[in-house]
């Protein structure tokens, strides 16, 4: 595992994308095998997260440590990275294991995955005995997942393109979809021509760029506008008479919606739809935070496959009859989704139209109304791009609307926050009392975070954990997409991407808005 | 013996407080850091190896007493004596006795020696305040030596790359040891002008360190051999290391912590420690056979319930140690 420990410091002490990029195809270079294969899956995400339940993980740590529940939980929260508060609370070993492969390791690790709690724990006991500190660290981050070492998706294309001498869109094609290093090998995924043939392959999905009205696009006339959706971007692939539903960070999301893939399909043949999948049906369409509570079941019962049912909001056609048509103009993709697909009580064509800014600006108006966030601009002769590609396509959303909130519970952050009070809880006056309505990590410079941390190290309250309650007195103006009735919190509303505009320094907690304010917005 | 007060520690006996945070007329210092050793203090008792520093930092002419390490000065019936704190050359920790108790401040310190500052000795007592910078399991230190050799690595790749070495350390302490570790490997070092002020004084107060030369900007090509030394302060406001190619390292406790140092976007992080970690802590408060345990700056929350969970007798006291930039970790 020694190449991919260099590679993993050397990514991390870099800040240049250039020499990351180099780094990566240097590996690469070295390792045209399951190793750079694995390498591939866990610095891309696509390998998942944990491989090990945490809980026990952590119970394993403390019983070999001695340290108490609340100790370890201090420790973790500081440290904001439960793999690397695992290195730390142990000594270095006075014996080092033998070197083995990355492959050999994440075999083993695979291997263990289908073997009783206590086995597992001993296997990783035995492993963390047997590392030096680096080497444990990378260990811990290969069985708690999320290996991020700021290398992104477009770092990784690029430098398997510089390896394999394939166009970057080819690459993130090819690494599109499920595949598993145990069950491929680095030719067939990146190198042979008939890599394509894997029939649930969605295409990689185009993103838009925020619109600025002050940057006027030219000729009104020649765009296209659509509802921009507040639901699951998802491509809908059907090939072979069987559906497969993709969602944004490419993760096969069928399983969970399986009254739109077990209807009547909408076309015959081949084909690929991308679009928004929304909660409700067409013509009663519900909020997204409804959305939610089919998220992340381990079970559908037949009470929320009714209550909630889901349907398919398409606003493009990207394979027809099994040719691939990004390469066509979005004018001439509108007219093959509009002419052969049939609307059902699972599928809706996005209507689109065209017309002048004033046009523009009063659908954008209307967005809310029609439980959409603002609205999509999009070229009549662009193709369909790979990634965030400026030019073609825009999102104007609706202005966000604000609050003013009293700061009521801190948490210490994760990864390059650790250490540091980022997590923040905010409440509004209800009969003398703060009530939650959301939570919130962005939106403050590195210096107002400082700054806040200080405060909360030094007006704690109570202790929950790692939450902090701290003296209500800092004021912040939260803004937020959208807001609904909910159930499920104390407020009874729901908020839509919170975060914070600005400290409102000028501000006394007294001040702050009240409950009954943020109902008006509903 | 001794009380928390709004001036800072005091002691009612003799009339003086330790290490305070605002003036008074009396002022019995551990080091010469900024949290602890502030100006405007009508007299100044401290230990002999941080009287160049002090006057340094604080001006020619204020009133200043110096003992050396284990003298004892007698104010009422009462006794005060320095004891060293291995945090940096010259640091302290304070014994006091008065009628058979013993009280001990421990200012900041580590236990293991640094090549350079006096080690720090265990002061049997019956009290024991102590800092708690690393106060938690999670800060374990590897040995300076696996941190040294790290550091030759990284000299090595950043000579190859023509790209000048900067290790940032505060100026007092951190700096000189970065550099005696440099020197035992036979690496040149340059220093920024801050640190080779404070390396005059030092040497003036009798330690001996090697000579280095200062760094000038416009003299940047003759050093790019050598380690420049610099204080974090430098990296952040000066811009004097514009446009010469180089990777900033950062020497601290804190680098153990991934996190802290990709925020600050060092290059590299050097575990090296002017703090105790977790049992560096654990062990000083047992050296000490203290009854009565008074934590301040740092994890103290977590210290202090940990030692009550123990059975000691453990509280957190909420000081100003701690809170300056430039000399913190």
């Amino acid at each position: 595992m020694k190449a991919f420990i260099d590679l993993f410091q050397a990514l991390d002490a870099s800040n240049s994308t250039k020499t990351k990029v180099n780094l990566l195809a240097d590996y690469f270079q070295r390792h045209p095998n399951s190793d750079g294969l694995w390498a591939l899956g866990l610095l891309s995400g696509h390998l998942g997260g944990r491989r090990f339940n945490t809980a026990a993980l952590k119970q394993l740590a403390m019983q070999q440590t001695k340290l108490s529940e609340w100790l370890f939980v201090e420790c973790y929260s500081v440290a904001g990275d439960l793999a690397e508060t695992l290195t730390h609370l142990f000594p270095e070993p006075e014996n080092q294991g033998i070197d083995q492969s990355l492959t050999d390791w994440m075999l083993r690790i695979e291997e263990h995955r289908a073997l009783s709690a206590e086995e597992q724990m001993a296997f990783v006991l035995q492993a963390w005995k047997s590392m030096p500190s680096i080497q444990r660290f990378v260990f811990n981050k290969l069985i708690t997942g999320g290996f991020r070492v700021g290398v992104s998706k477009g770092l990784l294309v690029k430098a398997l393109s510089m390896v394999t001498g394939h166009s970057p869109e080819e690459i993130q094609f090819r690494l599109t979809g499920k595949w598993q290093p145990q069950t491929t090998t680095w030719q067939s995924l990146l190198l042979d021509s008939n890599s394509a043939a894997d029939l649930s392959k969605p295409y990689p999905f185009f993103l838009a760029h925020a619109y600025q009205p002050e940057a006027a696009l030219p000729n009104p006339e020649s765009w296209q506008i659509e509802w921009k959706w507040d639901g699951i971007r998802c491509q809908w692939v059907h090939r072979n008479g069987h559906s497969f539903l993709w969602s944004r960070g490419e993760e096969l999301i069928t399983d969970s919606f399986p009254e739109l893939t077990s209807g009547t399909m909408p076309m015959e043949g081949d084909w690929v739809l991308d679009g928004e999948l929304l909660p409700g049906k067409p013509g009663a369409w519900l909020p997204f935070s409804e959305l939610q509570r089919r998220l992340n079941r381990k079970r559908l019962s037949p009470s929320l496959l009714r209550d909630i049912p889901v349907g398919f909001m398409a606003y493009d056609v990207l394979e027809f009859q099994g040719k691939d048509l990004r390469q066509e103009p979005l004018r001439e993709r509108r007219r093959i989704l509009e002419k052969a697909f049939r609307p059902s009580s699972a599928l809706e064509i996005s209507p689109a139209w065209c017309g002048p800014l004033e046009l523009w600006t009063e659908k954008r108006n209307q967005a809310l109304q029609q439980g959409a966030e603002g609205i999509m601009i999009k070229q009549l002769d662009s193709f369909y791009g790979v990634g965030r590609k400026r030019g073609d396509w825009w999102k104007w959303k609706v202005e966000p609307r604000s609050f003013d909130a009293v700061l009521t519970y801190a948490q210490r952050g994760h990864g390059n926050r650790a250490n540091m009070y980022t997590d923040f809880t905010f409440g509004v006056w209800s009969n003398g009392e703060l009530l939650t309505v959301a939570k919130a990590y962005s939106g403050l410079t590195a210096n107002e975070l400082a700054e806040v941390s200080r405060f909360v190290s030094r007006h704690t309250l109570d202790s929950f954990g790692p939450v902090r309650r701290v003296e209500p007195v800092l004021v912040f103006e939260i803004g937020f997409d959208g807001i609904q009735e909910s159930s499920r919190h104390k407020s009874g509303i729901a908020l839509r991407f919170p975060r914070i505009f600005r400290w409102r320094k000028d501000k006394t907690a007294d001040q702050a808005d009240s409950l009954a304010t943020l109902r008006e917005m509903l | 013996m001794l009380s928390l007060q709004p001036e800072g520690l005091y002691c009612k006996i003799g009339d003086f407080y330790i290490d305070p945070w605002k003036p008074v007329p009396r002022a019995v210092i551990t080091h010469a850091h900024a949290d602890h050793a502030r100006r405007g203090m009508g007299a100044y008792l401290a230990p002999f190896y941080s009287k160049n520093v002090l006057r340094l930092r604080l001006g020619k002419h204020i009133r200043l007493e110096t003992l050396a390490f284990n003298e004892k000065y007698y104010i009422r019936g009462l006794s005060v004596s320095f004891h060293p704190a291995g945090h940096i050359p010259g640091s302290a920790q304070i014994r006091l006795e008065y009628r058979g108790e013993v009280w001990v401040v421990s200012g900041d310190y580590k236990t293991t020696y640094d090549g350079l500052s006096h080690a720090f000795e265990p002061v049997p007592c019956h009290t024991f305040i102590t800092e708690s910078t690393f106060g938690l399991p999670l800060f374990q230190f590897p040995d300076q030596q696996l941190v040294f050799k790290e550091m030759e690595t990284w000299y090595r790749r950043c000579r190859q790359q023509n790209e000048q070495a900067v290790v940032l350390a505060y100026s007092l302490g951190k700096a000189q040891r970065v550099m005696m570790g440099l020197h035992h490997m036979g690496i040149p070092v340059v220093l920024h002008s801050t640190v080779w002020e404070t390396q005059q004084a030092l040497s003036q107060n009798g330690f001996s360190l090697p000579k280095a030369p200062r760094w000038l900007a416009r003299q940047k090509e003759e050093f790019k051999d050598a380690v420049l030394i610099a204080p974090p302060g430098a990296a952040r406001n000066g811009n004097f290391l514009n446009k010469h190619p180089h990777q900033l390292a950062a020497a601290s406790g804190w680098m153990h912590l991934r996190g802290l140092r990709r925020r600050a976007n060092y290059e590299k992080g050097f575990v090296l420690s002017d703090h105790a970690d977790w049992n560096g802590l654990l062990y000083a408060i047992r050296e000490t056979g203290a009854e009565q345990i008074w934590i301040t700056h740092g994890y103290s929350d977590a210290l202090s319930r940990h030692l009550r969970e123990q059975g000691l007798r453990a509280q957190t006291l909420e000081t100003h140690f701690g809170t300056t930039e430039d000399d913190s970790e």
